[in-house]
């Protein structure tokens, strides 16, 4: 089964790598737009504390709990019209990651040292020397957030939009998660997307391992 | 002598059962003043509100001459002084990295970084670590790096808070000649706090000793000062 997947990688069959090319294209915007949103608010909301600051991050919290799924159907009936387009598809996803993105990021830059705060303020860093400052501090912490973010994103976010093309039939564009179980699934398929995944996280490790050398 | 720091009417509450009350202080321009007192007689808490870290609950505080409201006053006064904490925090990184890191924040170019790094490297004997990384180094070298760090960008009033802590005996020493000459021959205030007798002996000109959070006594060289006079004390 290996075999076939990796026959299935550098076969250069064109629906295989039309579904990557999908599922990089609408996953990939998704993650950026909820990554540039994302990152900034869960900074706000870890990195200075401000009163009810436990409410706010045990509401981002509570959204690592929601199922994507039945929020994704709830969101498609308070606005179906905007799902049935592509744009419609990534912004959703986009909205439905950025809370995801946020709470774990919060949770990087709320265990800060103070310490580390005062010195950096001390040396006369502003506002976003500062942020710089701890981001480079906790890149590792970071990249693992990001990590598991877009992890999820790809295989739990889709997994509303498959249900909503079985209930309505709507022919959205793949995600990995409905070549895995619509149709065309097989599990040379769900192994080459694993091998790609595998090659893609190597290599963050890999630059982040050469940053801390 | 002009006056660099002034505070008036401080009350600041610290926790429920602690506050830092000073009615009125300055520090001139000149003299290594030391902050004496025992464990949480309040001066790491002084020292941070004169370092423009702690936010005043109760009170004004002036840095030459200016008055220290806005975060945008408040930074730039801060670019001028240099605080270093009594358990200083290294990022992540080398030995030079960390000493270079108040420069970058003041925006300097890798031109002004590079000479004046290497000539801080020099003088504290820290060339041989510099491309070391902070979780690789003794307890004395980080606190060495951490001081060295401070005075880096120049500041014109120093504050330190227990600088001596981890380091070794020659370090010290050198540390106190350092501190001594940059008094003398560059002008810069030095601010201190400490619990050791022979800092105060080795280098302050002007002790002002506290507890509970209040000023109890200033005393230059053998000499106690009364309320009101050089030392800028009042009010008590």
């Amino acid at each position: 089964m290996w075999i076939d997947a990796l026959k299935l990688l550098f076969s250069l069959n064109k629906p295989v790598y039309l579904v990557l090319a999908n599922a990089i294209e609408v996953a990939g915007f998704a993650i950026i737009i909820a990554l540039v949103i994302g990152i900034p608010l869960g900074v706000l909301a870890g990195f200075h504390r401000f009163p009810l600051q436990r409410v706010v991050l045990f509401l981002l919290h509570l959204w690592l709990f929601v199922p994507m799924l039945g929020l994704g159907i709830f969101f498609f009936y308070v606005n179906q019209s905007n799902f049935i387009s592509p744009t419609g598809y990534i912004l959703w996803s986009a909205l439905l990651i950025i809370p995801y993105f946020s709470s774990l990021i919060a949770d990087v830059f709320y265990t800060v040292d103070p310490g580390a705060k005062t010195d950096a303020v001390a040396l006369g860093a502003n506002r976003w020397q500062l942020y710089n400052a701890f981001v480079k501090e906790k890149s590792v912490e970071l990249w693992g957030a990001i990590s598991v973010g877009v992890a999820r994103i790809f295989a739990e976010v889709g997994a509303f939009f498959l249900v909503l093309g079985y209930m309505f039939n709507l022919g959205f564009p793949s995600k990995p998660v409905f070549v895995l179980e619509g149709p065309p699934a097989n599990l040379a398929v769900a192994l080459m997307l694993f091998v790609i995944g595998g090659v893609v996280y190597l290599a963050i490790h890999i630059i982040q391992f050469s940053q801390e050398q | 002598m002009a006056n660099l720091i002034e505070i008036k009417d401080i009350h600041h509450q610290v926790n429920p059962k602690f506050s830092i009350d000073l009615d009125q202080l300055f520090f001139q321009d000149g003299p290594i003043y030391a902050l004496t007192g025992e464990s949480g007689a309040g001066k790491s808490m002084l020292m941070k509100i004169l370092a423009l870290i702690e936010p005043l609950s109760h009170g004004t505080i002036t840095v030459f001459d200016q008055p220290a409201n806005s975060k945008k006053e408040k930074l730039a006064l801060r670019r001028r002084l240099g605080y270093l904490p009594q358990e200083p925090y290294l990022f992540k990184g080398t030995v030079a990295e960390n000493i270079a890191m108040g420069l970058e924040f003041r925006g300097q170019s890798e031109d002004e970084i590079t000479p004046r790094l290497t000539r801080l490297l020099s003088d504290f004997s820290l060339k041989e670590y510099a491309d070391i990384s902070i979780e690789r180094i003794p307890a004395s070298v980080r606190q060495l790096t951490a001081i060295v760090r401070t005075l880096a960008p120049h500041p014109e009033i120093l504050m330190l808070d227990e600088p001596m802590l981890h380091i070794d005996h020659i370090q010290y020493m050198h540390l106190v000649d350092y501190l001594k000459n940059l008094n003398s021959e560059h002008g810069v205030t030095i601010i201190l706090s400490t619990k050791s007798k022979d800092v105060v002996q080795r280098l302050a000109n002007i002790s002002i000793n506290m507890r509970y959070g209040k000023i109890i006594r200033i005393r230059t060289g053998e000499h106690q000062i009364k309320s009101g006079d050089s030392a800028g004390l009042r009010g008590l």
